[in-house]
């Protein structure tokens, strides 16, 4: 929050115990908090909807059907016949970002995606079951693609390093892209409302002038609610491209 | 009675496949046409931020834990930086390269990239 004339933008990630000294024991933070909420909320969404199973489906049962139909068409078209094996996780990990990046919008919510510790975790994950996926179909064949078909072998030492810290930065890639987009965000929204409030501080004009920063603080809203889903998509699809990759020959 | 539900069952089976194989080339197809994920040209543009910084953090990381762990000072940290700045590069250039060579152009000769499909 703004205390006086300073803007403390990055206060709001801060980690702190929460529920008292039973929180303080077990050093529980907002952040997993957030994330058993995250999960309570996805489960809740899909157990309630499909509760009725109803043949001609009611609003909440059709949502939770196309969510389901979306990320299956997402998982079975990038991967191919393989992806209903990944299925699952790809729709875990969609709807846990997701969630979680729309609950962070939520005011004295908390933005776990917002940690780096959290995406970099997701993404090694990702990472790690990409490469055992890719072990398991490709079986030795896989580090072939460390060397670009066709390359002259006199390249080769420049090549495969290229190669492999390519391949090693694809995690890093994932979870800087999800950290940032969601730091940028909650930080803009954050030195905006601190414009309003050092602005009403400044009597009948400032009164005036303090609608703008709200009205930008509206449309930042917006934009944070398509970044939401882009980023939980873009993390999802990219998800379903290392995995075919990994399963293709 | 069970002899013939199971009869009903396979033609039902039978069915079933037939229909899948119907729609998977379409599907694969579409998906095809959407590119690789870019869904927006914003999308797409933090992929490449993302990507090319990746590249270069981690070459860095490499190479100053290398450094930190044989004692060569700023050998390792130079070599894997250039190295990984290559990567972070290569890997934009995957992301750049890879829609333009499976969409093409479409029938009516415009092109498909940065092109939203929604159905």
């Amino acid at each position: 929050m703004a205390s006086g004339s300073t803007i403390d933008a990055l206060g709001q990630f801060e980690l702190h115990p929460i529920l008292g000294s039973f929180g303080e024991a077990l050093c529980l933070s907002q952040s997993p908090l957030f994330m058993v909420i995250a999960v309570v909320l996805v489960l809740a969404f899909l157990y309630i909807g499909m509760r009725p199973a109803a043949v001609v489906p009611g609003r909440l049962q059709a949502s939770a059907e196309m969510s389901y139909d979306f990320v299956r068409e997402l998982a079975v078209g990038t991967i191919g016949e393989k992806g209903t094996a990944f299925f699952p996780f790809v729709f875990a990990l969609f709807f846990f970002i997701l969630t979680g990046n729309y609950l962070g919008l939520l005011p004295f919510s908390f933005t776990f995606t917002s940690h780096i510790a959290v995406t970099l975790a997701l993404a090694i994950t990702v990472f790690v079951i990409s490469i055992l996926t890719a072990l398991r179909y490709q079986g030795l064949g896989f580090f072939k693609h460390f060397m670009p078909e066709g390359a002259p072998l006199a390249l080769a030492p420049i090549l495969i390093p290229i190669e492999i810290l390519s391949y090693i930065s694809r995690p890093v890639s994932l979870s800087i892209r999800l950290f940032a987009n969601m730091v940028a965000g909650h930080v803009l929204l954050e030195v905006f409302a601190s414009f309003t409030i050092m602005l009403a501080g400044l009597g009948v004009f400032g009164h005036v002038l303090a609608v703008a920063p709200i009205a930008i603080n509206i449309a930042l809203t917006a934009l944070e609610l398509l970044v939401g889903f882009l980023q939980a998509y873009v993390f999802a699809i990219l998800t379903c491209i290392y995995l075919s990759e990994a399963t293709a020959h | 009675m069970d002899h013939l539900s199971s009869n009903v069952r396979q033609r039902f089976e039978e069915r079933l496949a037939q229909a899948e194989n119907r729609q998977l080339p379409q599907r694969k197809m579409r998906r095809g046409v959407m590119g690789k994920g870019e869904s927006s040209s914003f999308g797409m543009a933090v992929r490449v931020g993302s990507d090319l910084i990746a590249g270069v953090a981690v070459g860095v990381g490499i190479g100053y834990g290398l450094d930190h762990w044989t004692g060569h000072k700023p050998l390792f940290l130079i070599i894997f930086t250039l190295l990984g700045f290559g990567a972070g590069m290569r890997n934009v250039w995957q992301i750049v390269n890879a829609p333009a060579q499976e969409a093409g152009t479409q029938k009516d000769g415009r092109s498909q990239r940065g092109q939203r499909i929604d159905d």
